[in-house]
């Protein structure tokens, strides 16, 4: 329970007056309340005034919960039915005593959601003991007493069924219960009603109904299966647990929580264990008194109407940053399609401008949904903007010299220009009273707010949203609300579509632009065209078409369309609106477009329309709906909770939105660029970033994308195995950067800032890629338990790495298997002998090989057959490659534990790399190219990074050794170093190193000034970032049969708690510190093991929670958490 | 859709947009002091003047005051040397003479050597161009006398960059010189071992992680290029090189500077030259091969 509050607080020290008390002076993300008493005094008062409350709290994504112990259809008529829009989809009501729950569908249509059923037997049995009851009652009594039926999964014993007493308001409770201790007591029954509870009770004992429940509104004593508990049972279960709400954040008010004659007060049954940390509310009169941990503030519904709108007041001020907010701007907001996320921990925020930092911004705030992907650009443009949309999977050789391909730059959809009586409205010009961009990781949305003074002194309000849809990744959206403040006047709105990029002038950078397609034939007239579409059909010169349709429409704040006209200039469209503003109206902008391109339909242009088509018919609203609720989807599967640090919580969340923002499950031939689709750094290019670093996010969150991402290798194993034969080798050596073909990408040289020509060697020499896609396809196999997978394609994969490593190297006189002339990880040092990365890499994978090959043979002996056959897989092959693998050199020294890196590495000069702290440049630039590849100085995890990934292969103090002798000697002069470095200092105990490491991977892209995500996001030290506090942090290591935990958490990370898929069941794990305890839960099919290392090894089953403790440096045993032994959850708070 | 940085109708020594200063006669002014070494300012005042279309105001300050003629043999000119300029007295202390005419004139420039003294042809600032540098309500270049009186020509200006906006934001009176005279933009970033990173939002500096440098080294250099040009109005015509230097930023350069033949070396700094203060500034004019052009930036 909160802590407000004493144990039990008498009536004279209810809160008064209009301050409400610290514990309810902050937003709450649930809001459940008791309906008759509470929320109003009679169920047959007006409840207007409530709701009027309540549809501002459900705008601003609010779930507020209604329990009633009445039916839906009274509930309805008083309070729902009158409530209509997107935002009823917030409202729930759990009806009848905690028996059903109903909730509204997107037309606001009510939609029962969940519902306590009684067996034949249960319902006969709840009638014999209310019969039971009744008889004895009349029998001692001669009183009229009845039972009253028809009560979904309950019976009503009225004491009192006379006129007078028919329907009684609460505030006669007193009353009431003098007159029925009168009518009762009057007739021979001493005890009065708690009498009548009692023999309930004892009944219901007698008659062999386990968990009934007997409750009193003092006229009638209930039996029935459920109750309020139940209603609270269920919101905790899908509202808050699901969605990742912590349960301070949730609010229960009542009037019934302290005891009334004697009888707990009927809101008690709402306390329940699994709510604790919620708070707790009365504005009943409470004549005994709350119990602990309830705040009372007495005054009835007024007051409980005082408290929802001071949450109406909390939560505008959070959504509606903008805090300079004028009369009629929060109606304004709401004329956009949505709200932003009011929790600060869901949102990255750039306030004000700096031109300085502009692409630094776009890359951020991209919007991106593993199809397509739009920077963050701002619609006006500013001189530095960079506007760019990519499609996954489109790319193209630019006009110039190189015929490297490169991921391309599509029509900008975005742009739009205001001119306001005649002056074009930017951010340069004029004054900016409010300018904020503010991307929501929740719901995948980037706003932006502007308030604007132009040099006369106009003020116009604009607020825009702009998304990428994640339930329909075809489909783009941009809004835009204008308000003319203090103005009314003629405003000029243009929407420039560009035929080609959109990028103007000298400065364009020169990069593959889509080029207008030929003339297509016109539709068909069994199609008709959309009103105000505008399409576009572009092409890549390798033949790739890209089709955009787009349909833009502005309207008044009364709906009232504003008429378009369309011209065709040079090279591009113009969509232009010009008309009267008047002073405080709002008006709407709406641009929704569909993508389709030649790589996944025969027709993108037909396709695109129609697509449009189905767009326009369901409208904006629908589609905002539909990727907020794929959002919310994703984030229940994905989201890691913490508690304790807020930098850390959203460094967290931005690294998941950007991963979740890169994968397109539902496209195998296309895999994540190095900075996914939100710049144009690294051309698109895919490396080993993709399998190592960011694959196990999706493996363990989404295995569907994992699957698609895997299949990108599949699909591309032609060029692998190409490479590898141009090479000399056998089997499937894959590029280092590849594109959509798989063929080898990577750029022959490099120019650096010196003008210095550099030979670049990694797309010859860096083939532990190979070994890192098989290990990804492995792990992917054994957490998903995706046998389909395997063996259609992963398999394959396995085999013919596994065979292009038994041909890399050679056996020598020394009787040690030699992998000459390698680059590994560490980039510093080239063409190397005997890499241990690769080395050990390469010996897991032809140790995997042989067993696929054994695994193929037994399970599904006929796959093996055509495989060996297609592949020419010769029966010993597979012994071979465990020789090979036995007999690689792995460089590992049993004297001192150590591997040395490569075959002469210790030899090196050792730099002394603490002297140059505090630094960030690179190594290599300090100390140039030549003397980096003489020294020690390495460029990355390389050893550390085998470490991570082959962990039980190697012993503890291996795993020390390495780490304590390879980290000073890492330059980390790549970003992916820093979050496996926290990953291993965390696992090995060293939580201060591993905190200092996990801040230096968080800021790679968050922390001021870098400068390095201009060119987009790094997405796979995004993927680093998740694995470090997962894999690291929390030690979470899957096993054959399910999970084992190690959690190292930094002191002040209070908790942390997150998701994992894991054999088509996902585990939730939350670790504390104070106390430090662990908590997993299963939701699924049948069992998993849970381990903590050092401590014991369990069972857990769905549904159920289990708990451990560590005391005195060791893990207790799990136990079962029945969350009534106050022991092992009293200084429980989640996070 | 870069907004194209607008042609700029002339060099613009203020940063002063350009219908600004329509309305008043441009002058540059030369102060000479009857040195030889003095004199070395008088070639690049003259190129400068004539892409300004500024007329020369050379200045001599001395008491009592002085018929024409003799003022001129002061100064070491001849009437014929004299054409095309105007030569002025002032009496009072030298370096506030100086100022105080540059802001009688609102002056565009003023242009002097760097130290006098004949006793001194080697070293850091003489003490009147210190002050003056200090004091300036103009940028002042400074020659340094060691050049003598070659002709000078303009076609190469090396800028040196430490990545903040407002360094970038103060070059745009060079990125207009070269622009006007089609000479070519070095922006040289000297990466510092030491934790030497300015604070100022939107600093851009060598990158801390090079991924991978076929793509890294692009990327940067076109990012570090684009930001700069954006933020000095520097057209994408003019032609602009980065350079990527290490160690002690005052000798690379310096260093740079003489490698490249520069004509002209840009430095943006903050009005000071106290003592541990400015000490790239001080290096660099002790060292420099050819004339710094000193561009006040805010503190």
């Amino acid at each position: 329970m909160s802590a407000e509050g004493s144990a039990v607080s008498s009536p004279d020290r209810e809160v008064a007056g209009s301050e409400l008390p610290a514990g309810l002076a902050r937003p709450f993300k649930v809001i459940a309340f008791d309906w008759d008493g509470t929320a109003v005094a009679s169920r047959t008062e007006d409840a207007g005034p409530v709701r009027d409350l309540l549809e501002p709290l459900l705008r601003a994504g609010v779930s507020v919960v209604v329990i009633t112990g009445t039916n839906f259809p009274n509930i309805d008529r008083q309070l729902s039915a009158a409530i209509r829009g997107p935002h009823k989809r917030s409202l729930h009501v759990a009806t009848n005593r905690g028996s059903e729950v109903y909730g509204f569908d997107p037309d606001s249509r009510p939609a029962l959601v969940w519902q306590r059923t009684a067996t034949a037997e249960e319902d006969r049995r709840l009638t014999e003991i209310a019969d039971a009851v009744r008889d004895a009652l009349v029998s001692r009594t001669g009183l009229d007493i009845r039972v009253i039926y028809d009560r979904l999964n309950r019976r009503k014993i009225d004491l009192i069924p006379l006129p007078e007493w028919h329907d009684p308001p609460k505030a006669a409770i007193g009353e009431l219960l003098r007159a029925v201790q009168a009518r009762l007591q009057g007739a021979g029954l001493a005890g009065g009603l708690r009498e009548v509870v009692e023999l309930a009770e004892r009944t219901a004992r007698e008659k062999g109904l386990p968990g009934v429940r007997i409750t009193t509104d003092v006229k009638h004593v209930e039996v029935g299966l459920t109750d309020k508990a139940d209603a609270i049972e269920w919101l905790m279960r899908e509202l808050v647990r699901t969605r990742g709400i912590r349960t301070e954040e949730v609010l229960i008010a009542g009037d019934e929580f302290g005891p009334i004659a004697g009888f707990e007060g009927s809101d008690h049954r709402m306390a329940i264990p699994e709510a604790r940390g919620a708070v707790l509310a009365s504005v009943g009169s409470e004549p005994s008194g709350v119990p602990a941990g309830v705040i009372h503030l007495g005054g009835g519904p007024a007051r409980f109407r005082e408290l929802l709108a001071s949450q109406v007041a909390l939560h505008q001020s959070a959504t509606d940053v903008a805090a300079t907010a004028t009369p009629g701007a929060a109606a304004a907001a709401r004329e956009l399609p949505a709200v932003p996320t009011a929790d600060p921990s869901w949102l990255l925020v750039e306030e004000g401008f700096n031109l300085a930092r502009e692409h630094e911004v776009e890359s951020l705030f991209a919007v991106a949904n593993g199809y397509v992907g739009t920077r963050g650009s701002l619609a006006e443009g500013t001189r530095l903007s960079a506007p760019a949309t990519y499609v996954a999977g489109v790319f193209d050789v630019t006009q110039h010299s190189s015929t490297i391909p490169e991921l391309v730059l599509a029509s900008d959809w975005t742009r739009l220009r205001i001119e306001v009586a005649g002056q074009e409205l930017l951010l340069e010009v004029g004054d900016s009273l409010v300018h904020r961009r503010i991307l929501d990781l929740r719901q995948g949305v980037l706003w932006r707010e502007w308030r604007h003074r132009d040099p006369a002194g106009r003020v116009t309000r604009l607020r825009s949203l702009r998304l990428a849809s994640l339930a329909d990744r075809h489909v783009l959206l941009q809004s835009l609300m204008l308000l003319p403040e203090n103005y009314t006047g003629r405003v000029h709105l243009e929407g420039p579509i560009e035929l080609g990029a959109g990028r103007e002038g000298p400065a364009a950078p020169e990069r593959p632009e889509l080029v207008p397609a030929p003339p297509r034939p016109a539709p068909t007239a069994t199609r008709p065209a959309v009103a105000d579409a505008v399409t576009l059909q572009l092409r890549t010169s390798r033949g790739v078409t890209v089709a955009l349709a787009l349909a833009s429409r502005l309207r008044t704040d009364e709906g009232q369309a504003i008429e378009r006209a369309v011209e065709s200039e040079a090279g591009r469209l113009v969509e232009r609106w010009e008309w009267e503003v008047e002073v405080g109206r709002a008006y709407r902008f709406d641009r929704l477009v569909a993508v389709h391109t030649s790589r996944e339909d025969g027709q993108p242009a037909e396709a695109a329309v129609e697509h449009l088509e189905r767009l326009r018919r369901n409208g904006v609203q629908r589609v905002v709906e539909a990727h907020t609720r794929a959002w919310a989807d994703r984030w229940a599967a994905a989201d890691v909770q913490v508690d304790g640090d807020g930098e850390v919580q959203r460094a967290l969340r931005f690294a998941i939105y950007h991963l979740v923002s890169a994968a397109n499950p539902a496209d195998e031939r296309v895999s994540i660029g190095a900075r996914s689709l939100t710049g144009e750094a690294y051309k698109g290019h895919v490396f080993w970033d993709t399998e190592i670093y960011m694959l196990p996010f999706y493996t363990f969150t989404h295995p569907p994308a994992a699957r698609a991402l895997l299949l990108y290798r599949s699909h591309t194993l032609p060029a692998a195995r190409e490479k590898a034969r141009r090479l000399g080798y056998r089997g499937a050596l894959y590029a280092w950067e590849s594109t959509d073909s798989g063929e080898e990408t990577t750029p022959s040289v490099a120019l650096t800032p010196d003008g210095e020509v550099v030979r670049i060697l990694t797309g010859e020499q860096e083939h532990h890629i190979s070994a890192d896609v098989a290990y990804a396809v492995w792990q992917y196999w054994q957490a998903s338990s995706d046998d389909r997978f395997f063996v259609d394609a992963g398999a394959e994969i396995v085999l013919e790495t596994a065979r292009f490593w038994a041909s890399r190297g050679q056996l020598e006189a020394d009787g040690r298997y030699h992998i000459r002339r390698v680059i590994g990880p560490d980039e510093y040092h080239e063409a190397v002998d005997d890499n241990a990365y690769t080395n050990g890499m390469a010996q897991w994978n032809l140790e995997r090989g042989a067993e696929t090959a054994r695994i193929l043979a037994e399970r599904w002996p006929e796959r093996w057959r055509d495989l060996a056959q297609r592949l020419e897989i010769a029966e010993q092959e597979p012994e071979q490659w465990l020789q090979v693998a036995a007999a690689v050199e792995t460089g590992f020294d049993p004297r001192t534990g150590l591997f040395e890196q490569f075959r002469g590495y210790f030899g090196l000069e050792d730099i002394d790399l603490a002297a140059y702290e505090p630094r960030t440049v690179p190594m290599d630039v300090l100390l140039g190219r030549e003397r980096i590849q003489r020294s020690q100085v390495i460029k990355q995890a390389d050893v550390v990074l085998l470490i991570y990934l082959l962990w039980d292969r190697f012993p503890p103090e291996v795993r020390e050794a390495n780490f304590r002798y390879y980290e000073p000697r890492t330059g980390h002069g790549s970003s992916l170093s820093p979050a496996i470095h926290a990953l291993v200092a965390a696992r090995l105990g060293d939580v201060a190193l591993a905190e200092r490491y996990f801040r230096q991977a968080a800021a790679i892209d968050l922390g001021n000034n870098m400068g390095n995500a201009a060119g987009g996001v790094h997405t796979a030290a995004l993927g680093g970032l998740w694995q470090a506090a997962v894999f690291g942090l929390a030690g979470t290591r899957p096993l054959p049969d399910g999970l084992q935990l190690e959690p190292n958490l930094p002191p002040h990370w209070r908790h942390l708690r997150f998701p994992l898929h894991w054999k088509g069941r996902r585990a939730w794990v939350t670790v504390g510190t104070d106390p430090p305890i662990v908590e997993a839960t299963l939701e699924g099919e049948g069992p998993a093991t849970i381990a903590l290392a050092g401590g014991e090894q369990v069972a857990i089953n769905p549904g159920r929670r289990y708990l451990a403790r560590r005391d005195d440096d060791r893990w207790g045993p799990w136990q079962e958490a029945s969350g009534e032994d106050p022991a092992d959850l009293a200084d429980r708070r989640w996070p | 859709m870069n907004r194209e940085p607008r042609e700029s109708a002339g060099p613009g020594w203020t940063g002063a947009p350009a219908s600004g200063r329509a309305s008043r006669a441009s002058t540059i002014i030369v102060p000479l002091d009857g040195s030889v070494h003095a004199t070395a300012a008088l070639p690049v005042a003259r190129v400068l003047a004539e892409l300004e279309r500024a007329t020369l105001r050379i200045v001599h300050v001395a008491e009592p005051i002085m018929p024409p003629l003799e003022l001129l043999r002061a100064v070491g000119l001849t009437p014929e040397l004299l054409r095309g300029s105007v030569i002025d007295q002032a009496v009072g202390p030298p370096a506030a003479s100086i100022v105080r005419l540059a802001t009688e004139l609102q002056s565009g420039l003023i242009v002097m050597c760097m130290r006098t003294a004949t006793a001194e042809p080697t070293g850091g600032l003489g003490s009147v161009a210190e002050a003056v540098v200090r004091e300036a309500p103009c940028p002042v270049v400074l020659v340094p006398p060691r050049r003598g009186v070659r002709p000078w020509t303009l076609r190469r200006i090396v800028v040196p960059h430490d990545g903040t906006p407002t360094t970038a934001a103060a070059f745009a009176p060079a990125s207009e010189l070269a622009q006007r005279t089609g000479a070519e933009l070095d922006v040289l970033h000297i990466a510092v071992s030491e934790a030497g990173r300015p604070a100022e939002p939107g600093t851009f500096t060598v990158p801390q992680y090079v991924d991978q440098p076929q793509h890294e080294w692009p990327e940067w250099s076109r990012e570090f290029l684009d930001r700069t040009r954006c933020l000095c109005g520097c057209p994408a015509a003019v032609p602009t090189r980065l350079f990527l230097r290490t160690g002690k930023a005052g000798a690379e350069i310096v260093q740079f500077a003489g490698e490249h033949e520069s004509d002209l070396i840009v430095l943006a700094w903050h009005g000071s030259l106290k003592a541990k203060r400015a000490t790239t500034v001080k290096e660099v004019i002790e060292n420099a091969p050819c004339p710094i052009l000193m561009l006040r930036v805010a503190a």
